[in-house]
């Protein structure tokens, strides 16, 4: 074995080093890393939240789980939710992204309108959009009378409430992807377009053999980004439909929250927790993976 | 061919105008409906004039809602995690980008898989965590899950890894402090770097809602965001028919905890833009 010898010199500095990183490692330690670990060992207890304390229950939670129904609906609704909503913020994001990338006047106008709602306290706009909802008095309605086109209940309706709630979350977010897919274009060489035009290539195929290839890390990125915010949607069903009308908005952090801070079932809570904790690593590692291999360079 | 390229723009100029536009709209009518009567509310105009014009609903939640306690509430917070998080991490980062010990990659990797983990993953053991501290009803707990956030850390550590060793090293030798070297020379580089955090944490801050929610009981001790959802304007009980919604004052509320955030957007998009681009994190 070589014995490593270490000066005084490097020794202060190491000290500097552990003094710099010690505040955020002990706050990680205390704040982050113990609560994850702690809401596992949660998930085999019975917590009783007036004594503070739980029992040990081995597999319960689990076995309690697997019965309820409204768990599996929250499941459904979660991954309904993420089905819909990431492909189409996906495309339409890339959409408004090219559209606002050719120059023309009142173009960075376009961009800020765009990205404003992201900005913009969530609840807020939530509570603005249950007013546009509104089936009797609501702003859409009274434009689609006004057209001749049928009204609709919006959020009010078991079939129409999560679909409403999806397109407010498009209009909250699509700025967020929008300013990723811009930046991500920026870095395509206009030479590459230039070529192409040369041979003869349309707008179309410029899109697919140049555009699209190069812009596959920003599409991984704004992927993995908009599912993680899809599964973990809680803000605008809160204020929206408090998981209404009967269960069907009810996603999983909304679940979570219910059974913990309204229900009091602090480890059955925590049981949900980790099957949410668990479903988001499983996508963004599959997500990571599938379009990780096929990442181009050119 | 000239002339179609043109047309081609006219085209999307006037496309992107109007999909501007009707991003717009939920804006525009919550400033319509902030002035208009109730009985004016719910007649389905569609006019953008309010008629009759009222300051009735301004009045009412003037009246009605502590709203500068609760902006001082948000601003304290805000302002506290901003600057504890200005500081932890870009010491963290400091460290991480610019000396060598041993077990720097464990730690740094430590830090970096919470990455991964949701917040709303652990709000039931943080919870549990502040009661045992004593720090439910605070607040301070409103900071807490602010300061642990491992992205300052990590952006921090980026910048610094660009700026050379030998600036520093020359610093030593001149006889300056380790802690010197991080306030002297490594912080006045990072400027624009912690400016983006800084933007960044203010946004988290002031638009944080879960966690105000499950910590926060006291009404004096609320934050803007929290003002709608407490508000008797939304009543959790309305239910699918929202009945014994008001929607007037709701609108005014709604206004007045969206403005600071419309602010800090005008005057710092040129940040948030790169801060976004930079690192892809919302």
């Amino acid at each position: 074995m070589k014995v490593k010898i270490v000066s005084p010199l490097e020794k202060k500095r190491w000290i500097a080093a552990y003094l710099f990183i010690a505040p955020i490692v002990i706050l990680f330690v205390i704040f982050r890393i113990y609560p994850l670990f702690y809401n596992f060992v949660l998930t085999f207890m019975k917590w009783n939240v007036f004594k503070s304390e739980g029992t040990w229950v081995g597999l319960n939670n689990y076995i309690k789980l697997i019965h309820d129904e409204t768990f599996f609906c929250a499941l459904k609704n979660t991954l309904l939710y993420t089905v819909i909503f990431v492909p189409v913020q996906i495309t339409a994001g890339l959409g408004i992204a090219l559209l606002l990338n050719v120059k023309f006047p009142g173009r960075t106008f376009c961009r800020t309108i765009f990205f404003m709602p992201y900005i913009v306290t969530l609840i807020a706009t939530a509570a603005i959009w249950r007013w546009l909802y509104h089936p009797a008095s609501g702003l859409i309605n009274a434009v689609l009378e006004r057209l001749n086109l049928p009204t609709c209940l919006w959020l009010h309706g078991i079939h129409t409430a999560l679909g409403s709630v999806i397109i407010y979350s498009l209009w909250q977010s699509i700025g967020y992807s929008m300013i990723i897919f811009l930046a991500g274009l920026q870095t395509i060489p206009q030479r590459y377009y230039e070529a192409a035009e040369i041979d003869g290539a349309s707008k179309f195929q410029s899109f697919t053999f140049i555009t699209l290839p190069l812009l596959t890390p920003t599409l991984l990125l704004v992927l993995v980004m908009t599912s993680i915010l899809a599964f973990g949607v809680f803000d605008q069903i809160y204020v929206m439909t408090q998981g209404g009308p009967i269960h069907a908005t009810l996603v999983l952090v909304l679940y979570t929250y219910k059974l913990a801070f309204t229900f009091l079932k602090f480890s059955y809570a925590a049981t949900v927790a980790v099957v949410f904790f668990s479903l988001t690593l499983l996508v963004t590692i599959i997500e990571l993976k599938l379009l990780g291999k096929r990442r181009m360079t050119y | 061919m000239k002339e179609r390229k043109l047309s081609g723009k006219i085209i999307i100029f006037l496309v992107s105008i109007g999909a501007a536009l009707i991003m717009l709209v939920p804006f525009i009518w919550m400033f319509v409906t902030s002035f208009k009567t109730p009985p004016d509310i719910t007649a389905h105009h569609l006019s953008l004039i309010p008629h009759p014009f009222t300051w009735g609903n301004y009045t009412r939640v003037f009246d009605e809602i502590p709203l500068g306690t609760y902006y001082l509430n948000s601003a304290l917070v805000t302002g506290v995690i901003i600057m504890t998080a200005l500081v932890f991490s870009s010491m963290a980062g400091f460290a991480f980008a610019k000396y060598s010990f041993p077990g720097r990659e464990f730690f740094f990797i430590l830090i970096l898989s919470t990455f991964i983990v949701p917040f709303q993953v652990t709000i039931i053991p943080l919870y549990l965590e502040m009661k045992w501290f004593g720090l439910i009803d605070t607040r301070l707990s409103l900071v807490i899950p602010h300061i642990a956030s491992a992205f300052g850390t990590f952006l921090i550590r980026q910048y610094l890894q660009s700026v050379p060793d030998e600036l520093l090293d020359s610093a030593r030798i001149d006889g300056c402090s380790e802690f010197r070297i991080y306030w002297n020379i490594a912080m006045p580089l990072c400027k624009p770097v912690l400016a983006v955090l800084a933007v960044f944490n203010f946004f988290w801050g002031w638009n944080d809602f879960l966690w105000p929610l499950i910590v926060i009981n006291s009404a004096e001790k609320r934050t803007v965001v929290l003002s709608i959802t407490t508000s008797n304007y939304l009543p959790q009980t309305a239910g699918a028919a929202g009945g014994g919604t008001e929607w007037g004052p709701l609108m005014v509320l709604s206004f007045f905890v969206i403005l600071p955030t419309i602010i800090f957007f005008v005057f710092l998009q040129r940040h948030i833009v790169k801060g976004i681009t930079l690192t892809g994190i919302k």
